[in-house]
């Protein structure tokens, strides 16, 4: 057998047990209170193994709560991604129903899907893939009157929404409760990328970059321009891996730029980002506890 | 607007130079004059965000790489 072989005892080659040697649980054969499981540990060797991980790591992703919002193509990939890497506990909030003109990019959902809820599909496709998390599905249209129940006591919120409105109302609440918000969206061949940490506020948050304002011209959406499906795989797998990272503590410069993707010409470019000292949503927060109000801008 | 590279001018988007004059030095007067001075944009100058309350008083300097680019709200 060769090193590159995968042993039949664990599923672990031997270059991998050699790297994990300084990873491994004190016990191969029961649970520990304070450890990983063998299962868990072999299940999730690839990952402990990488920089920055390890088993100590693993074990807080698996304390970890994340609040994703929307259930279309970002979430499918991204919830999917987290589910896999063993996140504790995954929410998922929307009201939609499955279309026929989702399945090119909503790869969780397939023809039985179809006019069935998209959180429950998601979540029932989530536990298949990860019976050793807790994943939770809220059927519901996200809106102020609710938001404070549904987006709290999490470590990371993911904003895979697929309009403005709802866009600006995560930002308010994740800015206003200090929530970590990390924002991905896609239309056409192009899609953005940011992180809004409470522990970094001189960075700004989504309404520094895009006021919502009657000023405002319309955001592109999928609806308006269309988009690529595997943009939006793309996109999601920006997403999900940066929220890896934050909840692991790798280091990461996301929260001080903005990430735009082009998929015509394959260029990343990121651009840097500043709190706007006018922002009616951040940059009041130390000093006003209510911020003004903002035009009414129904979708 | 041109595609060359005189020295006075700046690049928007990495395809068009424009040129600048008294007239169009600073960054809000570019936004006008290429018709998107709004709300849903966000612009960067050099890779750096440019805030909307600097954008009347920002001015513009020879080289200048200005990208301009709106909100994506789809998911």
């Amino acid at each position: 057998m060769s090193n590159s072989q995968a042993t039949a005892d664990t599923g672990l080659s031997c270059d991998d047990q050699s790297r994990l040697s300084s990873q491994e649980p004190s016990s191969l054969s029961s649970q520990e209170p304070s450890g990983l499981s063998s299962h868990e540990f072999i299940r999730y060797s690839r990952q402990i193994m990488l920089d920055q991980w390890g088993e100590a790591k693993q074990l807080k992703l698996g304390q970890a709560h994340v609040v994703i919002v929307g259930a279309g193509g970002l979430a499918n990939i991204a919830a999917s991604y987290l589910a896999g890497a063993g996140i504790g506990r995954l929410s998922v909030i929307d009201d939609d129903e499955v279309e026929l003109s989702n399945l090119p990019r909503q790869i969780a959902f397939d023809l039985d899907s179809i006019e069935n809820s998209k959180v429950y599909e998601l979540a029932n496709r989530l536990r298949e893939q990860n019976d050793q998390i807790e994943i939770i599905s809220f059927h519901q249209y996200l809106d102020p009157a609710n938001i404070g129940q549904l987006v709290r006591d999490c470590d990371l919120v993911l904003d895979c929404t697929d309009n403005t409105v709802t866009r600006h109302l995560v930002n308010r609440h994740c800015v206003e409760q200090k929530l970590p918000l990390l924002s991905a969206s896609v239309a056409g061949w192009h899609g953005q990328l940011l992180l809004v940490d409470p522990k970094q506020p001189q960075w700004g948050c989504y309404h520094c970059l895009f006021p919502q304002s009657s000023n405002a011209k319309e955001a592109t959406s999928c609806q308006t321009l269309g988009v690529a499906g595997p943009m939006v795989g793309v996109l999601a797998s920006f997403q999900a891996s940066q929220a890896l990272r934050y909840l692991i503590d790798a280091p990461s410069d996301l929260a001080s730029k903005l990430v735009c993707i082009n998929g015509e010409s394959l260029a990343v470019q990121s651009f840097g980002r500043v709190r706007d000292s006018q922002c009616l949503v951040c940059a009041t927060q130390n000093s006003k506890p209510k911020s003004k109000p903002e035009p009414e801008n129904k979708p | 607007m041109n595609n060359n590279n005189p020295q006075n001018s700046v690049l928007v988007n990495q395809e068009n130079w424009i040129e600048l004059s008294e007239q169009l030095s600073k960054l809000e007067q570019l936004l006008i004059h290429l018709d998107c001075l709004n709300d849903g944009v966000a612009v960067a100058i050099n890779n750096q965000v440019v805030t909307k309350d600097n954008w009347p008083t920002q001015v513009l300097n020879y080289n200048d790489k200005i990208n301009i680019f709106g909100a994506i709200a789809g998911g």
